[in-house]
């Protein structure tokens, strides 16, 4: 294998549940920098869906671009990169293209260890389907609680069964009766179907496990996701569930084992590449600074996040724009959408543009009306997945943070977001969706950057590091965010003075529901300074001053939003459209 | 120019479809013949449901012990009467045994708990597997099912639910914009596979339950239909899409042709990766010229193709020119866009990436 000092140029394809694209590094005057993408969505509606068709399509959009070229003959990629300048030195993959693991999980407290394997499994490309949790009631069809369980596991057929309960050293019967179920019911599945059982309970009777599940079916142990009561460890089952994505999911794809050879190293899960982003990006900007990156997807939607200094993910691989956005219309109410679009539109109407888009997940909005639809169903589907983020954003004695912390940076990506014809909108509907308070500059995958260099980062850090820094991501601009009630519409909230590199100062005054975009050209600086009014907080207590001296430029300038949290939005129908005009117009929609 | 999305139509071509039980099955047939879609093609015996014996409540032990006076292991076999457990008592005396209550087959035994299978007497239900389709056997999957080639009209739809059946087509509308009634279905419809224009009564749905059709094809179903969960208890395939669109006149003029022909349909939507999408297959009693399907996935002048969102949604039309230059359209993205000759002759530009192919094969042709 080539090492990092050897290699110049660098392939990364992200396979996607909808697209492929695939993304081109080289070395130019000795820094690292993003030369071209080509992007092409998956084949649908043939008999052999292959991942090849849309890989090698891709690719040949990058050799159209460069003139160079990186398929052979055989239609192989040509690695190392050949004297005649031909391929390049290395190849990675990103994918999720697949399907999510289905399993059942199984455990003995909702409150402690199946709480900290959800966290484990919503962290991954897995959806829990049941849940087995002591004591089982009986059926209304009158069958046994016992005969239910077994039934369940059976017609569920998951892929996988966690099981888990117990801190080491515990109590040992009901973690132990729990596996017999779990077995009795892989029983009666046919053995080429079996799932596979991942044990990740009470540490000191793995033994005991392994000889109950043992000529049933398949057991991997990892470590125990709650070894202590005050002690959560959910890396060990977090890393299985992604070997298993791997094996079980992704193999299977046609075309996927094919692409898979010519990869560099191991293939990365999309959640990793973002994980490894998220975390350069929270080293980069420096401590005690926290990161948000969030990734809304056709069919899966995620946020990465470094809060005091610690790393965590959320993943709901069900949830998404395209593919997976019949989910969304499952778990919220259609008004949740349609309370995002600036005109009326009928509930039947929502649900068929929706299911069509599901069953189209390639197709673009081509009028305004299906574009802003889309974009409600993004802000929905990430309202949905923060809401797992919130247990990991306690504050460090434990107590709730009714806004979540305060985020110096979000990072926006996912087609939704870098597609938006104007840049307001992806600022919008990051603003909607995450109600950041405090100051928090946005930026914006526009490149579709993010996941591809987290997978750079794990082969060629300094290759990640330039392309980050100079390629990577597009600044949308600072947003002021204050906490607060006002007592009356239209109250001031805060004032802020903006004084400019050429010493020109620029004096607001910020009303209540406010949301508008300052001048402040891209990278162009300048310093600020924001003085709340005493029921309201940007993030140093109510009423207290903040100053950034340095304050960058983005796209949309300087951000001023003061909606309030909450976020409310009205009930009336025309006042809620006539305040989302106002606010488009504000931002520059 | 590429383009990943396409569905197939075709009055006559030459496919293949397996026919494939998930459990151990005995085919019925041998490679070369020809099946009718009513001929069994496998036959599995229905599994026993197997009991679960409480062994360690039985003896009254604690999970944990139980396994010592457990006296047999997976995969042996049992008769009725014969010790599965015992215990004995004080002194050797009064101790408490468990016996099995039929002959079975032991599935599996963890934390005192034994789960046994009935054995089977030979009388057991049995589950068939019929062809569905007419054509030749063109291999045996041992011990599953076969695969069977068939020459036939194919048409490939976007959304589908419920399983497989068959049955003869019967079109209950004059145009493909009507709508799929309640007083259009009667019991002549029953065991028929019925094409509408559109379903978006939930009331002709429950009626088509009732007279026992074999399946729906229509051109679009409301999405508010789709989501109920009705457990309908018949395939459904949708050619167009969601909402009130009208069958393609190309599809519905097929299907006309093809009244009171033989049909298989099959619903499944979230299908394995590599299997077909919706579709029906039709069977006419005179054979013709098939012309095999070439999948490809680029489009160019000429092509038939599909508009799969608004404003021109569920329109057929053909490309006439593929823009250089990606342009921005109405929605303000910037994209690759093809003009399409819609079947009005009206000329539309829209997003590449918003045309579905139609692989429209006809009379040894194909478009």
């Amino acid at each position: 294998m080539a090492t990092s000092d050897s290699i110049e140029s660098i392939v990364v394809l992200d396979c996607g549940s909808t697209m492929t694209r695939a993304v081109l590094v080289d070395l130019v005057d000795g820094r690292y920098r993003f030369i071209a993408r080509g992007e092409a969505f998956n084949p649908k509606g043939s008999s052999e869906s292959d991942l090849l068709i849309s890989v090698r399509e891709a690719i040949g959009q990058i050799e159209n671009i460069t003139g160079r070229t990186f398929l052979d003959d055989s239609k192989a990629f040509i690695r190392p990169d050949r004297a005649d300048g031909c391929g390049a030195d290395a190849l990675l993959i990103v994918a999720n293209a697949a399907e999510p693991l289905h399993l059942i999980l199984a455990g003995l407290s909702d409150r402690v260890s199946l709480a900290s394997a959800r966290r484990a499994i919503h962290t991954s490309h897995a959806v829990i389907e049941h849940v087995l949790c002591p004591p089982f009631q009986p059926g209304q069809d009158g069958k046994s609680s016992a005969e239910n369980k077994l039934d369940l596991i059976a017609a569920a057929r998951p892929e996988v069964i966690v099981l888990t309960g117990g801190i080491d050293g515990g109590p040992t019967g009901p973690i132990e009766d729990l596996a017999a179920w779990v077995t009795l019911g892989c029983s009666l599945v046919d053995s080429s179907t079996r799932p596979q059982i991942v044990y990740a309970g009470n540490a000191a009777i793995r033994e005991q496990i392994a000889e109950i599940v043992k000529d049933v079916a398949p057991l991997i142990l990892a470590d125990n996701v709650r070894p202590d009561l005050d002690v959560e460890n959910i890396e060990s089952l977090n890393s299985v569930l992604n070997d298993l994505y791997r094996q079980k999911m992704l193999s299977e794809l046609p075309g996927f084992r094919t692409v898979a050879d010519w990869s560099t190293a191991d293939v990365l899960t999309g959640l990793q590449a973002l994980g490894y982003v998220t975390k350069y990006l929270a080293h980069m900007w420096g401590k005690g600074h926290n990161v948000l990156g969030v990734d809304i997807g056709g069919s899966m939607t995620t946020a990465a996040f470094v809060v005091s200094g610690k790393f965590n993910l959320v993943n709901r691989p069900d949830l998404g724009v395209a593919r997976n956005v019949t989910r969304v219309l499952s778990e919220v109410d259609v008004s949740n959408i349609t309370r995002w679009l600036p005109s009326e539109m009928g509930e039947d109407v929502v649900r068929d543009r929706l299911l069509n888009k599901a069953v189209r997940g390639a197709s673009l909005p081509q009028t305004l009306e299906d574009l802003y639809l889309e974009q409600a169903v993004a802000r929905e589907a990430l309202r949905l997945t923060l809401q797992q983020a919130y247990p990991y954003w306690r504050k460090a004695d434990g107590a709730a943070q009714p806004f979540g912390p305060e985020f110096e940076v979000i990072v926006g990506s996912g087609g939704v977001l870098a597609h938006a014809p104007q840049h307001g909108q992806a600022a919008l509907m990051l603003l909607d969706a995450i109600e950041p308070h405090g100051i928090t500059t946005l930026w914006l995958d526009a490149t579709s950057l993010a996941v591809p260099v987290g997978a750079l980062a794990t082969l060629h850090p300094l290759a990640a590091a330039h392309v980050m820094e100079g390629d990577a991501f597009l600044n949308l601009g600072t947003a002021v965010c204050p906490v607060g009630v006002a007592g009356r519409s239209g109250e001031v909230v805060m004032r802020v003075t903006i004084t400019y590199s050429d010493g020109r100062t620029l004096d607001l005054e910020v009303t209540d529901g406010t949301l508008e975009s300052i001048p402040l050209p891209l990278g162009e600086e300048a310093s600020l300074e924001v003085r709340p009014l005493k029921k309201f907080d940007v993030g140093a207590g109510p009423g207290k001053a903040r100053r950034i001296k340095r304050l960058v430029g983005g796209m949309m300038g300087l951000i001023i939003d003061a909606r309030g949290r909450p976020l409310t939005l009205s009930a009336s129908a025309e006042e809620r459209q006539a305040r989302l005009r106002q606010w488009f117009s504000g931002i520059g929609v | 120019m590429y383009c990943p999305t396409r569905a197939t139509v075709a009055t006559y071509t030459i496919l293949r479809r397996e026919r494939l039980l998930p459990s151990p099955a005995e085919v019925m047939v041998q490679s070369g013949e020809f099946v009718e879609p009513a001929d069994i093609v496998a036959r599995a015996a229905k599994a026993p449901r197997p009991e679960l014996i409480d062994v360690a409540k039985g003896l009254s032990v604690p999970p944990e012990q139980a396994r010592k006076y457990i006296q047999v292991e997976a995969g042996s076999t049992v008769h009725t009467g014969e010790v599965i457990a015992a215990r004995k008592g004080a002194l050797g005396v009064w101790g408490k045994s468990w016996r099995a209550p039929f002959d079975g087959l032991v599935v599996a035994v963890a934390r005192g708990k034994v789960l046994l299978k009935p054995q089977s007497t030979g009388a057991s239900e049995q589950i068939d597997l019929p062809a569905l389709l007419r054509g030749q056997v063109v291999r045996v999957l041992p011990e599953r099912g076969v695969v069977i080639e068939a020459e036939a009209g194919l048409v490939q739809g976007i959304w589908g639910c419920g399983g497989q059946s068959a049955g003869v087509l019967k079109v209950l509308v004059d145009s493909p914009d009507e709508p799929l009634t309640t007083a259009s279905l009667d019991a002549s419809s029953q065991g028929h596979i019925v094409v509408a224009g559109m379903l978006h009564d939930q009331a002709a749905l429950r009626r088509a339950a009732e007279v026992k059709v074999s399946g729906i094809v229509a051109g679009s179903i409301r999405a508010s239909l789709a989501t109920l969960n009705l457990r309908i208890p018949f395939p459904i395939v949708i050619t167009e899409g969601f909402g009130q669109l009208p069958m393609a006149r190309l599809i519905f003029d097929l299907l006309m042709g093809y009244e009171q022909e033989m049909a298989y349909i099959s619903g499944p939507l979230r299908s394995p990766p590599g299997q077909f999408p919706p579709e029906v297959i039709i069977f006419p009693a005179v054979r013709g010229q098939a012309t095999p399907v070439e999948e490809s996935t680029m489009i160019g002048p000429g092509a038939l193709v599909r508009i799969t969102r608004e404003p021109y949604l569920g329109r057929i039309g053909a490309v006439r020119s593929i823009g250089e230059r990606r342009q921005i359209i109405e929605s303000g993205i910037l994209t690759q866009c093809a003009e399409v000759e819609l079947d009005d002759r009206q000329s539309v530009w829209t997003p590449v990436a918003n045309l579905e192919r139609i692989q429209w094969v006809s009379e040894g042709k194909m478009r």
